[in-house]
């Protein structure tokens, strides 16, 4: 039996009546209690003590009606004053907007993606050939990230969306925020996959590895951003996988693909052999996406 | 050693329990950070009239403990993105209150509680010994209530009206957490040193 003197419940009592204890200290508190004289009335005491403070505390007023209409006005002004502010408060605030829209990104996106990003990257591993290693990687990160993004904005996504319209914070600055955390995740999780593959195989070089998805997952991206903007995310979906898979089907029918000799560069241009027309495509299309969002918030 | 076991203890279900309670809420101020205006208008309708009350315990001024929570309201909008989830929703919203009545009781020269030096004069290990028995009746504990200082008053408010833990507690009013213990135990004691005023040792 451990001692117990008196004095150590006291500073417990008034969590004990406020119900806060867990349960272990709350059972300690009661055995002390059932023994202790001194300790009980030190409880009665607390317990007047608790009495007297909410009903001090319950005569209090409540504030009055006009309280957020006030604040919303005031919020309002201040808005107008935020384009004057300098350029590291706005890198701060750009920060806290990226950090703001990380919980409101379909959780899914952060394990689907890496899941398939690690099957293309297990598969290349064990694929014998060294120039058709890449392939299966090259496939899946496009898709990823355009199934990723095609989940970024869009009522049946944000449940909360036409309150997210209604707020001081542009749609077009909302959406730019998530679209940089999904496509960046999903960048990042395709150089680490390439990294690995390129390290595993030993023989590879990483940039030929990358050419085969990194432009094709940027125009396929922005496609589906702005499928998805336009005809809802399952559409953006659908179409971009379509028209991925065409081209892989095309790409694989044709049979330099698998006969070359030049490594991975050879394959970018079985794969997609316009790397000059994708990018700058992908760059309108990002574009126009941005355009059809509201660049300021839209009231009521 | 027992004592010390049933501290350490505590801190720990405090900890559990401010986690849990984290979880539930962490929503609703993402939610505010990324420009939600319903989920402003939702953290006012829970804990509007509360955090009203206790700007109401700082200040006897309705104006004044108005214009603060609007202050509050401003600050929770444009801060909700700091708020890292170590903290209880409750606990950050009471100390984003009490921050904002710190500065503007300051800034008009109004000291908010005058007296910090309340925390130190009982020691931090009271004995049951000299428990406080409060044989007064239910009007005279609320008038003295009233007339207690701030810093008191507020502790007591938080933990017996809000219902806050501890730990949400030291949260709120940015100390540690046995400093919470220390000063509700001194609030107590402050409370019967105003109704029971020793006449006897001036005498």
């Amino acid at each position: 039996m451990r001692s117990m003197k008196p004095g150590h419940v006291a500073d417990l009592l008034p969590a004990y009546l406020n119900g806060t204890l867990a349960d272990r200290e709350k059972r300690w508190v009661a055995q002390h209690l059932a023994r202790c004289a001194e300790c009980r009335a030190e409880l009665a005491s607390w317990e007047a003590v608790r009495e007297a403070t909410r009903e001090t505390s319950k005569r209090l007023p409540a504030p009055p009606a006009r309280v957020m209409a006030n604040v919303w006005s005031q919020i309002e002004r201040d808005e107008e004053e935020t384009g004057l502010l300098p350029l590291g408060s706005r890198v701060a605030l750009a920060w806290q907007l990226l950090l703001g829209q990380l919980p409101l990104v379909r959780k899914e996106i952060w394990i689907a993606s890496p899941l398939t990003i690690a099957v293309g990257c297990i598969v290349g591993m064990m694929t014998a050939e060294p120039a058709a290693s890449g392939l299966l990687l090259a496939v899946l990160a496009p898709v990823v990230a355009a199934v990723g993004v095609a989940f970024v904005y869009g009522p049946e996504n944000d449940p909360s969306l036409e309150v997210a319209l209604s707020t001081p914070t542009p749609p077009r600055l909302i959406l730019m925020a998530r679209l940089t955390l999904v496509y960046g995740y999903d960048l990042v999780l395709a150089l680490v996959a390439t990294g690995l593959l390129a390290t595993v195989k030993g023989g590879l070089d990483v940039w030929p590895l990358i050419s085969l998805w990194v432009v094709p997952m940027l125009f396929l991206s922005a496609l589906s951003l702005l499928l998805s903007l336009t005809w809802g995310t399952t559409a953006a979906m659908l179409a971009t996988i379509a028209l991925w898979t065409t081209k892989v089907v095309y790409a694989a029918g044709s049979p330099e693909t698998f006969s070359s000799t030049t490594g991975g560069l050879g394959l970018v241009e079985a794969f997609w052999g316009t790397n000059t027309v994708l990018l700058p495509l992908a760059v309108v299309l990002i574009t126009v996406a941005l355009l059809r969002v509201p660049s300021q918030e839209r009231l009521g | 050693m027992g004592s010390s076991r049933v501290w350490r203890a505590t801190t720990l279900s405090t900890l559990w329990e401010t986690r849990r309670l984290t979880d539930e809420n962490r929503k609703v101020v993402s939610r505010v950070a990324s420009g939600e205006k319903e989920a402003l208008e939702e953290i006012y309708a829970n804990h509007g009239r509360a955090l009203y009350g206790y700007l109401l315990t700082l200040t006897p001024d309705h104006q004044l403990a108005e214009e603060i929570l609007q202050d509050t309201m401003l600050a929770v909008w444009n801060s909700a993105s700091t708020y890292g989830g170590r903290s209880s929703v409750r606990g950050w919203l009471f100390g984003v209150a009490r921050r904002q009545a710190h500065n503007t009781l300051r800034k008009r020269r109004l000291e908010p509680y005058g007296s910090e030096e309340l925390d130190s004069v009982a020691s931090p290990d009271p004995e049951p010994a000299e428990a406080l028995a409060l044989d007064f009746d239910r009007e005279e504990l609320i008038e003295g209530m009233q007339r207690l200082a701030p810093i008191h008053r507020e502790v007591l408010d938080l933990v017996f009206f809000h219902g806050l833990s501890y730990g949400e507690t030291a949260d709120a009013l940015g100390l540690p957490v046995g400093t919470v213990r220390s000063r509700l135990s001194n609030a107590k004691r402050g409370l019967r040193s105003l109704l029971d005023p020793p006449e006897e040792m001036e005498g």
